[in-house]
């Protein structure tokens, strides 16, 4: 039977530590990983792409968000970026009229730069989201509750009006997971600034993307450019 | 989304002039950007967090002010706003 959020919050992606039974996730303070033989591995090679420590935090975020796997990321900017990477040159992204000025500098600054067009539309009436639709739509940018206007958007509404091929992502930061879980509403992927209430203390600064994709491999450069933002291993404790 | 979160936004009737004056006079509120901790904090948008968008077509009311309400005693924290808020 599945857990409560309030005890997945505690105990998701914890396990006791094999050699000690330490009931925290240690700090595994390591670049690499012995091999027993060439490719032969225990699931780690580098620390860049994969650690014990930062694997214990995505498995509880993924947990959260009911997804079926996460990422962290060395900030929430870091994981939106990453996310950009799944656009090319000629797409569209439909997003929402009120983001973090953070979000709208990326697009427009930085991905716009590279081909890819923003409408930034009034995200709160799905009417609106579908007269911006257009052919090479491929992203819907949601936050919801809007930084910093507090606006709400019905993610289902919009997941449900979304034509194949369009991927709802939805900036979770501002809800957290304990009051919105936008991929049981219909979204593909759900990012946050682990920054806020799931760090809740002010005390670090992190990033997730989290989705119901079986692995984080498709398309490939979602995986390969999220390598050099990985978290840090004493945040991710 | 369940149920309200602890995030408020409001725009001060007087202006943006009044919007910056009163968050730098609050005490409990720390004016500072980022949110969700468990110490409560207090933005001015328009000159903070979302510089970013002023003269774009998102750009946020100069008179709104962003409160990030942490776990404090409820009571201090009304009577730090009304001070504020003079």
């Amino acid at each position: 039977m599945p857990h409560q959020p309030e005890t997945l919050a505690v105990h998701a992606g914890t396990e006791p530590e094999a050699t000690s039974g330490a009931i925290m996730t240690p700090i595994f303070q390591t670049s690499t990983y012995v091999q027993s033989a060439p490719a032969v591995h225990k699931g780690y090679e580098y620390s860049r792409t994969d650690n014990p420590t930062r694997t214990a935090l995505q498995t509880a975020l993924a947990q959260l968000e009911g997804a079926r796997f996460g990422l962290a990321f060395a900030s929430g900017m870091a994981a939106i970026d990453t996310l950009t990477r799944l656009l090319k040159p000629g797409d569209h992204v439909i997003a929402a009229n009120d983001v973090y000025g953070g979000t709208y500098r990326l697009f427009e600054r930085v991905v716009a730069r590279y081909g890819i067009t923003f409408s930034w539309v009034d995200t709160t009436d799905p009417a609106r989201v579908r007269a911006a639709l257009r052919p090479e739509t491929r992203f819907i940018w949601l936050e919801t509750p809007t930084n910093p206007g507090l606006r709400l958007a019905d993610i289902a509404a919009i997941a449900d009006l979304k034509p194949a091929g369009v991927q709802l992502v939805v900036d979770n930061t501002f809800a957290s997971p304990i009051l919105q879980q936008p991929l049981a509403l219909g979204a593909d992927i759900v990012m946050h600034s682990t920054t806020k209430y799931l760090g809740g203390h002010s005390d670090v600064v992190g990033g997730a993307s989290c989705s119901m994709m079986r692995k984080p491999t498709r398309p490939s450069s979602f995986c390969k450019t999220r390598w050099a933002r990985s978290l840090g291993l004493w945040i991710a404790s | 989304m369940r149920d309200f979160g602890g995030m408020i936004s409001f725009i001060h009737a007087e202006g943006p002039e009044a919007a910056q004056a009163m968050s730098a006079r609050t005490h409990i509120f720390a004016l500072a950007e980022s949110l969700g901790g468990v110490e409560s904090l207090i933005e001015h948008p328009y000159s903070m967090t979302h510089a970013s968008t002023a003269d774009s077509e998102i750009a946020t009311d100069p008179a709104l002010v962003r409160l990030s309400v942490g776990i404090e005693h409820p009571q201090d924290l009304l009577d730090d706003l009304h001070t504020a808020l003079g």
